[in-house]
């Protein structure tokens, strides 16, 4: 008598691309891919921004805005919080962005 | 009608969560100060600033990033049950956080070489204080992911219970978190 193997059975028996839940995994893979790549590009640019004046940072704005959409990244991402309940998601999200306005009055 | 949209539970044990926001607050507090510091002490901050090896700090970015990258694949693996491309995820990780510890050692060398030392000026206490208290982190996440790779390697961990893999990327994220906020206020801005 044959058994019906379940879903989840199914999922590690079968060719890697073939299980729905594999498919979610190799998506949510270039989805993290992508991120890593426009983190590592974000941190050039702001490297790049910090180079650009020699005696004071004239770019400070646009450097902590790339500072706050990095960190968010991260949280979203990274830290899988982005289906998270938005308390968890919020509270992360205001550190960044309170921690970057203060720079940005103190600076 | 409305349907509400299910939210996905908190990664890892809700008490790192907890550990992690009380991190967060207390670099918080270190990064404000920082800010202000810096504020009263325009010409010190920007003479020590100068003396900065910026690259390394751009480095020591890509490498916690790419890091952070790995231990989300690793993540990923553990809940598909690929045990052992979880182990893998988690050596490459490693090896990225390498990278920073050797930057940051021969960056702490440079600086100490160059007679800027913790007591130098009110920036250098600042940049040793910051940076170092994150590099203990560094190496508390490190030790952390190692011991994560070495109970995924005897079986501990599988696509149904893998709670401790979350609680250590969770970690290893804030960690990455806070160096993403730290390299362009001490680095980065003048």
């Amino acid at each position: 008598m044959s058994v019906q193997p379940s879903n989840k059975l199914s999922s590690l028996n079968t060719p890697f691309v073939r299980s729905p839940a594999n498919i979610l995994g190799l998506l949510s893979s270039y989805r993290n891919g992508l991120t890593l790549l426009v983190l590592l590009a974000l941190t050039t640019i702001s490297a790049m921004l910090g180079e650009l004046t020699p005696t004071s940072s004239d770019y400070a704005p646009l450097i902590l805005v790339i500072l706050v959409v990095k960190a968010q990244l991260i949280i979203d991402y990274f830290m899988q919080l982005k289906s998270s309940k938005p308390f968890w998601r919020y509270s992360m999200s205001a550190f960044a962005l309170v921690i970057a306005l203060i720079i940005w009055i103190c600076n | 009608m409305s349907r509400a949209v299910p939210h996905t539970p908190l990664p890892g044990d809700l008490a790192i969560w907890f550990f992690i926001y009380a991190e967060l607050l207390v670099f918080g507090i270190l990064f404000i100060a920082y800010a202000i510091t810096k504020n009263l002490n325009p010409e010190i901050f920007a003479e020590g600033h100068a003396h900065l090896n910026r690259l390394a700090g751009l480095i020591n970015t890509g490498a916690l990033i790419t890091s952070s990258y790995f231990v989300v694949r690793a993540v990923g693996a553990i809940k598909l049950n690929r045990r052992k491309a979880c182990g893998t995820q988690l050596l490459l990780a490693l090896a990225a956080a390498s990278i920073y510890v050797l930057v940051k050692l021969f960056e702490y060398y440079q600086s100490i070489s160059a007679g800027f030392d913790l007591s130098t000026n009110t920036f250098y206490t600042f940049y040793y204080l910051l940076t170092f208290f994150h590099f203990a982190h560094v190496l508390l996440g490190m030790v952390i992911l190692a011991a994560i790779y070495f109970k995924n390697r005897t079986g501990h961990y599988s696509n149904i219970e893998h709670t401790g893999v979350e609680t250590g990327a969770s970690y290893w994220h804030m960690v990455d978190l806070v160096w993403v906020i730290l390299f362009p206020l001490v680095y980065v801005i003048r």
